[in-house]
């Protein structure tokens, strides 16, 4: 008798309410689906998620032909130089790494993890069978570090009920949202000068409430002595962390999603307004414009007029609304929990051929 | 549901169209942003001064060592200074009894690999910083002479006779596509443009000059010609006019700013160079102007071997006019 398939993941980090852990333990909940022998390890246990995971150096077990273990890169972890000397087969689910030189200037030691990560990273590309992730802007970041063989397979998301909102002309007050920890590569200074050529000739009482951890003191505070010179004082709101019932509330309650992020691997934030039925526009940069697709609209134009100029365009045309929502229906489906199943159950087929068959759905 | 299952039988041909109607999308919304932005700029509701306190408010707050300021460099010069030597000197306290003294065994016991490895890191660091110190100088006293804009220089005036301006329109042809006029302030050229329907807009950097134009209606933008051109996409414009500070860059700066300029250019798209002549005679604002300048004025006949020598075609002088301009026109472009 054959042994049994074991897929462990190695997770840097497991935390609640981060999009690699969640996506570690979907991906877990996948695997076990298929009744595949999965563990998570974890080099930090977050409180809340203690039974979730294991340390990772009490993994143990000698070396078994029908074991894989997927390292879930997102940052510079000891775990890289732990899977680089195990013996079995090593798949690496990458989650993009933020480029050094945005983050340096504003965060030296960030940055300088951020350096270090992406070099441990591509050093484990000659341990790796196959590296999965999850847009075709990573697969570039990976081939980049020198990764061979690399595919794409949709984020698993656990998307709620999508909520409807019937499409409304905005002229007045209008509440403009964004979500992501302030840090130099989610550029809210872009947004707030954006807010200032807004007001200055569409709405004098439009606002911006950037929601989000404050990952940075140096530019929080410069976010705040921008939007003070600027008169926008009493229009720009920190919410900081919110939990989820406030989160979904923010979403539901703004007129517009709002992005002008420099780096994306991914973002989760288009698809959380996308399914609030917000309309989005956002800067189109990195893995941005493959994740929006037709679901809002993406400014090219690096220049806070533009973007002003995108925000009145949707907001003040009703049609407009409309299509960005069709386009976010078919966005939605392209990112459902069926399709991250779809797409990784063909992906690790392509190294792990004794892999379960998928089990028929009926639904998304 | 059947679609779905459709899709999920071939996924990959569901995506591709989806992804191509995405883009197509995409490509409609940039249009309508570009018409709106060009129009609200047209209606002078953006003042070039507004947009220049965006931009210098946001530079004045970025971190060091981020900027293109010269300071900058120096901030990251004394940072390498302050952490290029190190030391094997590793804190001995703990809270933990006796770890403090096991530490200190285990550094005594390691001294003297760790420090020869450290001195050679310390050897190489020091060479390092002596070639990055060289290179500082050499570089201060570069930019020093050639300093892009010289705040204290004067502007370059630029003026145009209605006979000038006649030649430069009938050179351009009919008023198809999107025309830059640069330093757009120093004569009325991009006003006499707008007047005869062409869609042109132009940049400039005094603000003060730039706000009276655009409270006209004109479209004037706060930007250098060098930052302005590279930020365009391939084939945004029609046509070029270069006048006034642009001749004082350096050469290296004009021979960058006419092959970007090409790039810029629709295929056939026109460049026409507003020139003149180098003169001994200069007097008051524009000897000043020239003499703080690190580039100097080009002859009508250096200015047709630069456009030649990189890749424009029909290169020759138009006119020359009364007041010692001259106007030298090309057609550039790429397939």
């Amino acid at each position: 008798m054959p042994p049994t398939l074991e897929i462990h993941q190695f997770v840097p980090s497991l935390a609640p309410r981060d999009a690699v852990g969640q996506h570690s333990l979907a991906l877990q909940e996948f695997l076990r689906s298929l009744g595949v022998e999965s563990q998570i390890f974890a080099d930090e246990i977050k409180p809340g998620m203690e039974g979730k995971a294991l340390p990772f150096n009490t993994f143990r077990g000698r070396s078994n032909t029908n074991r894989y273990l997927i390292y879930q890169a997102s940052t510079n972890s000891p775990i890289a130089e732990f899977l680089s000397n195990r013996p079995e087969k090593k798949l690496v689910n990458f989650h993009n790494i933020t480029p050094s030189a945005m983050l340096l200037p504003w965060e030296f030691g960030a940055g300088l993890a951020m350096a270090m990560a992406d070099h441990q990273v591509g050093k484990f590309s000659h341990h790796s069978t196959l590296a999965f992730t999850v847009s075709k802007y990573n697969e570039g970041a990976l081939r980049t570090l020198g990764y061979k063989a690399t595919a794409v397979a949709a984020p698993f998301i656990e998307l709620g009920e999508t909520h409807s909102r019937k499409p409304r002309k905005v002229s007045n007050g209008a509440s403009w949202l964004f979500v992501g920890r302030v840090f130099p590569n989610k550029a809210q200074m872009q947004l707030v000068a954006a807010l200032a050529c807004y007001r200055r000739i569409y709405d004098s009482t439009a606002t911006l409430t950037l929601v989000g951890s404050f990952g940075s003191k140096a530019y929080h505070e410069a976010i705040l002595t921008y939007a003070k010179s600027l008169g926008l004082e009493d229009a720009v709101f920190f919410s900081g962390q919110v939990t989820d019932e406030e989160l979904l509330r923010l979403y539901r309650d703004a007129d517009l999603f709002t992005c002008a992020s420099r780096h994306e691997g991914f973002c989760f934030p288009l698809i959380e307004a996308m399914r609030n039925s917000l309309p989005v526009v956002a800067y189109s940069s990195s893995a941005i414009p493959e994740t929006l697709g037709a679901g809002g609209v993406l400014v090219e134009n690096d220049d806070p007029v533009s973007f002003a100029g995108a925000a009145h365009m949707l907001l003040d045309d009703v049609k407009l609304q409309g299509r960005t929502a069709k386009g976010a229906a078919t966005q939605l489906e392209r990112y459902s929990l069926q399709r991250a199943r779809l797409e990784h159950h063909r992906v690790l087929r392509t190294v792990i051929e004794d892999l379960p068959d998928l089990k028929e759905e009926t639904g998304p | 549901m059947t679609d779905k299952i459709s899709d999920s039988k071939n996924p990959s041909s569901a995506a591709d169209s989806a992804a191509k109607a995405a883009r197509d999308f995409q490509r409609e919304m940039q249009d309508r942003i570009a018409a709106e932005v060009d129009k609200r700029r047209g209606e002078g509701k953006y003042p070039p001064s507004f947009e220049a306190k965006l931009r210098t408010v946001y530079e004045g707050l970025l971190p060091k060592g981020s900027t293109k300021d010269s300071k900058d460099l120096s901030h990251l010069m004394y940072m390498v200074d302050r952490t290029a030597f190190m030391d094997i000197d590793v804190p001995l306290a703990s809270n933990k009894p006796g770890v403090s003294k096991l530490k200190t065994v285990l550094r005594k016991l390691m001294a003297w690999y760790l420090n020869y490895l450290l001195q050679q890191l310390t050897n190489f660091h020091a060479n390092l910083l002596q070639l990055l110190h060289a290179y500082d100088l050499r570089m201060q006293r570069i930019e020093r002479r050639l300093t892009e804009f010289n705040s204290e220089a004067p502007a370059l005036p630029v003026v145009l006779t209605d006979d000038a301006v006649g030649t430069i329109l009938s050179h351009l042809g009919g008023p198809e596509g999107r025309i830059l006029v640069t330093s757009c302030t120093s004569s009325s050229l991009l006003s006499q443009l707008d007047a005869n329907g062409y869609d042109a807009y132009g940049i400039d950097t005094d603000t003060s000059r730039l706000d009276a134009l655009a409270s006209k209606g004109t479209d004037a933008r706060f930007d250098a010609p060098y930052e302005h051109v590279a930020g365009l996409k391939k084939s945004a414009l029609q046509a070029v006019i270069l006048q006034g500070t642009f001749e004082l860059l350096s050469t290296a700066d004009k021979v960058a700013l006419l092959k970007m300029l090409k790039t810029s250019l629709v295929k056939g798209g026109k460049l026409i160079v507003l020139g003149r002549p180098v003169a001994s005679d200069l007097e008051g604002d524009l000897r000043i102007a020239v003499d703080l300048a690190p580039g100097r004025l080009f002859a009508s006949e250096t200015w047709q071997y630069l456009l030649s020598r990189n890749g424009y075609s029909c290169v020759a002088q138009v006119a020359a006019v009364e007041g010692g301009l001259f106007i030298v026109g090309a057609v550039g472009g790429e397939e």
